[in-house]
């Protein structure tokens, strides 16, 4: 469990990082996530002891005592790796700076995993930036780290090795490691994360579990479509409050009751092709939130 | 633990690259070789470049014995210095023609024997100036009209060969060395002057390359971007220390490998110039003279993104520890001057100053252990100063950091 208490950061006089705090537990995927330049980048720094909060405390496990490097798995915004190694040399030397004894097997399997093992002896230069940023994840795990802290890792990626870096990032949240994945694309991140926190301009918006946020923050919506397509201008549809978007009817309903009754409204103008209740984005949440829509 | 795999990852790749192996053997042989070839251009005369001069002599005397004794030394000669013709004119009445004929390049230029020659014995050499006090060819026109005037005071005074000569007072000198009480060969002659230099230069070579080629592996690992993985593995002291001392002892491989060399090499020709104290009081200079300058280099590594930037930065220092090289042979000299004593003091010079010192033997136990502790001292300060921007510049991308921003720094 990573605990941040009170963190504040100016850079110059500029508030970098203004009182943020929040809690990441083990087991889970946590997304802080936020616009370029909020201060995602700076606390997580902060959380790699590379630079020093002002004021405010980070505890690991409910400790102060901060755990040795090799407990921390880092992928950091700023990639780059040593470009005239060969992939296996790379990470060999990480592994050592690490202490991590006898670690050849280890990247050998983790290449293969990668669809790598063949390019081991390759220079790290000859690899494609996806490829490399392969090696970069490869490396931030490699040393079986408690804490992974991964800054925007899906950047660069193609979807087929998004989804193998989630298929891998859920198997070391069910081995019950911390996980921190920051990111400015939150609808990308939202998908994988049981936690999140909302940074904006320095200041935490919110944090919390995902699911709750919604709750509390997101108006469910319905969204009808009819099979006769005209029926969207119809005069009822304006008269029940809802609105049009592409091919379907929008109704914001706050009650369990509310919805009830607009169905059945709905149903008596024309046979329906889709009922969905929906939520909103965590994306239409920040905004909102953002905007000061919600307080 | 990480400052010696860092340490060690530095010094093994730089070690098996080709540039080392160039760089250590191959640039030495190639500098021996262009020395070598150069001198042997010399003496086939590629490299001569005969200069047309014309001669006027007012005073009727000497023309034509200069114009002969120029002829008779040169006679065959391919790569002579100059053809020389007499111009039996009154120079008044050709003289806007020559002018002309200099300036187009007609000629180099004309020598004039005056009147007053033999009150004065002043030789008027006319030309565009080009290479004026360094031409070779007036110095050999002055040389063979001094041996004809030696040639014509014997016969007008009526002295005899033998008075000449003891009139000359041609002196010379032996050298002995004091030690063996024996005569020194040319060999060791030249050992004695070499090798002081030689060991300037392994320092200079050593030293400053050195701290140059940290800044650069500094300014690569910025550019990269795989500093911040490190930095997230390694403290900011650890990755400093540990660049510093891999390449460090990047630089004393290639001292070591030059001085066994020098040691066998000089050996073989029974000239023993490399002794313990000098190398230990070699290594000491060294070490801390590296730590001084890898100090300055490394921080200005972690100011500046591109390389460009940071020479210019390091430029000033540069031309500091620049001056030893250009001083060498005024320290060899005058070891015991008062400017030399004065710069052995200066920190960014010491060690080179005293280098030569030590090696020709002209410095006291006093000297040489306050000049190391100035140089220990200025160099903790250095590391300390330098090791505080390193860490809070290291990561700064895209801006540029003020003066007043780092003095910040330092303070804080």
């Amino acid at each position: 469990m990573l605990t941040l208490r009170n963190i504040n950061k100016e850079f110059e006089s500029v508030s970098a990082v203004s009182d943020v705090s929040f809690e990441v537990n083990a087991g889970r995927i946590f997304g802080f996530l936020g616009p370029n330049g909020a201060g995602k980048t700076t606390t997580l720094r902060m959380i790699m002891n590379i630079i020093q909060p002002d004021t405010g405390e980070i505890f690991f496990n409910g400790s102060i005592q901060r755990p040795e490097n090799r407990a921390f798995g880092y992928l950091p915004e700023e990639r780059g790796l040593y470009q005239k190694f060969t992939l296996v040399e790379v990470l060999e030397y990480f592994a050592k700076l690490r202490n991590v004894s006898n670690p050849k097997p280890l990247i050998m399997n983790l290449l293969e995993r990668f669809n790598l093992s063949d390019r081991a002896e390759n220079k790290v230069s000859e690899l494609s930036k996806g490829n490399q940023q392969k090696i970069q994840f490869i490396n931030t795990i490699l040393h079986d780290p408690q804490f992974i802290i991964m800054d925007e890792p899906f950047s660069g990626l193609d979807p087929v090795n998004q989804l193998l870096m989630k298929e891998i990032l859920d198997e070391l949240k069910s081995r019950g490691k911390t996980i921190i994945l920051s990111s400015h694309q939150i609808d990308q991140v939202e998908r994988i994360c049981d936690d999140v926190a909302l940074i904006n301009r320095a200041k935490l918006v919110l944090s919390g579990d995902l699911k709750t946020i919604k709750r509390q923050y997101g108006e469910p919506i319905l969204k009808i479509s009819f099979v006769d397509e005209t029926l969207i201008h119809h005069k009822k549809i304006a008269e029940l409050g809802g609105s049009i978007k592409d091919n379907f009817v929008i109704f914001k309903v706050d009650t369990a009751l509310e919805s009830k009754h607009i169905i059945s409204e709905i149903i008596e103008l024309g046979e329906t092709k889709e009922i969905k209740k929906a939520e909103p984005s965590l994306e239409e949440i920040f905004i909102k939130l953002v905007q000061g829509d919600i307080s | 633990m990480n400052f010696w795999t860092i340490a060690k990852k530095e010094f093994l790749i730089r070690i098996k690259s080709k540039w080392f192996i160039f760089g250590t053997f191959v640039m030495p042989i190639l500098i021996l070789g262009m020395s070598l070839g150069a001198n042997l251009l010399s003496a086939t005369g590629a490299m001569s470049d005969t200069k047309s001069i014309v001669l006027f002599d007012e005073t009727g005397l000497y023309g034509e014995k200069i114009i002969n004794a120029i002829e008779d030394e040169n006679q065959g000669n391919e790569s002579r210095l100059m053809d020389i013709k007499l111009e039996t004119s009154p120079l008044e009445s050709v003289k806007d023609d020559y002018t002309t004929l200099v300036t187009s390049g007609g000629i180099e230029g004309y020598f004039l024997l005056p009147a007053d020659f033999n009150e004065t014995l002043e030789i008027r050499y006319y030309s565009s100036g080009k290479g004026a006090g360094i031409n070779r060819h007036v110095r050999e026109f002055r040389t063979t009209l001094n041996a004809i005037l030696f040639d014509i005071n014997i016969e007008k005074f009526q002295i005899s060969h033998e008075v000449m000569k003891a009139l000359e007072n041609k002196t010379h000198v032996k050298s002995f060395d004091i030690a063996s009480e024996g005569e020194l060969s040319e060999a060791e002659k030249i050992a004695k002057f070499i090798t002081p230099f030689m060991f300037l230069f392994l320092l200079f070579m050593g030293v400053f390359t050195g701290a140059q080629q940290l800044m650069r592996a500094i300014i690569e690992e910025r550019a990269s971007r795989v500093i911040e993985i490190i930095l997230s593995t390694v403290s900011h002291m650890e990755l400093l220390g540990g660049k510093i001392l891999g390449m460090g002892m990047l630089g004393l491989t290639q001292s070591a490998i030059y001085l066994i060399v020098g040691f066998f090499v000089s050996n073989y020709f029974g000239i023993s110039v490399i002794s313990g104290p000098i190398v230990v009081l070699f290594l000491l200079y060294y070490v801390l003279g590296y730590l001084f300058y890898a100090s300055i280099f490394s921080t200005m590594g972690a100011l500046f993104e591109s390389e460009q930037e940071a020479q210019q930065a390091v430029s000033v220092v540069t031309v500091i520890a620049i001056i030893p090289m250009m001083m060498w042979f005024m320290v060899l000299e005058s070891p015991n001057s008062t400017l030399v004593n004065v710069l052995c003091y200066f920190p960014p010079v010491t060690p080179y100053f005293m280098i030569l010192k030590v090696a020709i033997g002209e410095t006291t136990v006093t000297q040489t252990i306050l000049t190391l502790s100035v140089l220990l001292i200025s160099t903790l300060a250095v590391l300390k100063i330098g090791s505080k921007i390193f860490e809070t510049a290291i990561l700064m991308y895209g801006k540029r950091v003020t003066l007043p921003e780092i003095l910040r720094w330092i303070k804080s």
